[in-house]
């Protein structure tokens, strides 16, 4: 390295960009849509007292929302190629509807935003906010 | 005897074992790369060499200055010194990692380490931007009292830093006797486990002997694949929210609690303590995980 401070980290920079390059082209394969299968796995480990009883999952498989036996909810969302989940109570999460969906913030920083196109919402929407 | 800044040294190689290790991850299907996670790992690894330049790094200085001026004894700068000073600062290392796993205030910055779902060799970079004050000031400067001199210790800890580096791959999968006194991919690969049977454990930097003496070792099965990240994962790749996500979190429960005890307890309780219990800590999630066991 060089000791001036803006040189160095514009050539630190420059390095992340070609690992980043790198890991982009020799790992490029598209993550799979969520189903109801991969999102009840990844629940049970994250979530393994959440028993599922019904789904609703967005259209284009990038998240799935999920009504549990005691009446709470949790969302899985695909994250790049992984999964996150989010395990919450009734009224607790922010809830947006949109034109073909609706969208389900969990409570908390950093957690995911579930966006889920799907044909009815409006039951899931009221259950959500704990009516 | 003069003590060389290794880590300037050891960088071009990290990024070469990088680019190495995504060769070989893609021609032998054993390790995987996510972009867009390895460039948020990236970023807080280059965040995290300036964050000190804010005031940190002076504010250590002038501790450690203080400090050896008030030694207990001399300690002079040979082989031997380094060698005992490299081995107490592992044990340093040792108290100090786990610490920041069983206490929510250090949890905040070291969680920053543990946000990846993946684990490769941009996982050892991805680093904190707070926490490094009160870590160093906590735990190295006993080492300085102690007469041992400042660069020395500074030095280790960088030897430290760049062992704990390699660990970080699922491309190595056990290494025979080694792994009996050395920590390994192995045994790191269970410290950044989620699953229940591996949570907190093999707190180890260099020497994994630490953890076999205080009871946190727990070796890698074959029959249970670790799963990397925390125990909620975080959904976002952005930075600043790797970087302040718990902080966030400590701040809003803090102004919500009902009580001083129950503030102090959101800060410095366990991670995921709540007063109501509502809230799972590791120790609740591998209770839970060994009931089932015994039930099943």
């Amino acid at each position: 390295m060089t000791g001036n401070l803006l040189i160095d980290s514009a050539i630190s920079l420059g390095v992340i960009a070609v690992l980043v390059l790198a890991a982009r082209l020799a790992f490029r394969a598209p993550s799979p849509p969520l189903d109801v299968a991969r999102a009840s796995e990844r629940l049970a480990f994250d979530e393994p007292d959440f028993a599922p009883t019904r789904w609703l999952v967005d259209a284009g498989g990038r998240a799935a929302l999920a009504e549990g036996a005691n009446g709470d909810f949790a969302v899985v969302c695909r994250l790049g190629i992984d999964l996150v989940t989010r395990r919450f109570p009734a009224g607790a999460a922010a809830v947006k509807t949109e034109a073909n969906g609706i969208v389900v913030v969990p409570p908390g920083a950093g957690g995911p935003a579930a966006h889920i196109n799907a044909g009815e919402t409006a039951e899931w929407v009221r259950k959500l906010a704990g009516e | 005897m003069e003590f060389p800044d290794i880590i300037a040294f050891a960088v071009p190689a990290f990024a070469a074992l990088v680019l190495i290790e995504i060769a070989v991850a893609k021609l032998t299907g054993r390790g995987r790369y996510e972009a867009r996670d390895s460039a948020a790992s990236l970023i807080m690894g280059f965040g995290s060499e300036l964050a000190p330049l804010l005031g940190g790094a002076a504010a250590v200085g002038a501790v450690f200055y203080a400090a050896y001026e008030f030694r207990l004894m001399d300690i002079p700068n040979t082989w031997w010194a380094v060698l005992l000073c490299f081995v107490l600062d592992d044990l340093r290392y040792y108290w100090w990692h786990r610490i920041s796993h069983e206490r929510r205030w250090f949890w905040a910055s070291h969680v920053v380490h543990h946000s990846s779902q993946h684990y490769n060799l941009t996982t050892a970079l991805r680093q904190t931007w707070t926490g490094q004050i009160i870590g160093q000031v906590l735990f190295k400067t006993p080492l300085i009292f102690l007469g041992f001199h400042p660069a020395m210790v500074l030095f280790v800890g960088a030897v430290n830093l760049i062992y704990q580096f390699w660990i970080h791959t699922e491309l190595i999968k056990r290494m025979g006797p080694f792994e009996w006194i050395f920590n390994t991919p192995s045994h790191h690969r269970v410290h950044h486990a989620t699953n229940p049977r591996y949570l907190d454990a093999n707190y180890a930097g260099t020497l994994i002997i630490w953890d076999r003496m205080f009871g946190t070792f727990i070796p890698e099965s074959d029959e249970e694949k670790p799963r990397y990240g925390i125990v909620k994962n975080l959904g976002v790749f952005n930075p600043l929210m790797i970087a302040f996500h718990e902080w966030i979190g400590i701040a809003k429960d803090v102004v919500s609690a009902r009580s001083f005890k129950d503030a102090m307890g959101y800060m410095f309780g366990p991670p995921g303590w709540s007063p109501d219990g509502s809230r799972m800590t590791s120790a609740m999630i591998k209770e839970r995980w060994e009931e089932t066991r015994r039930e099943g």
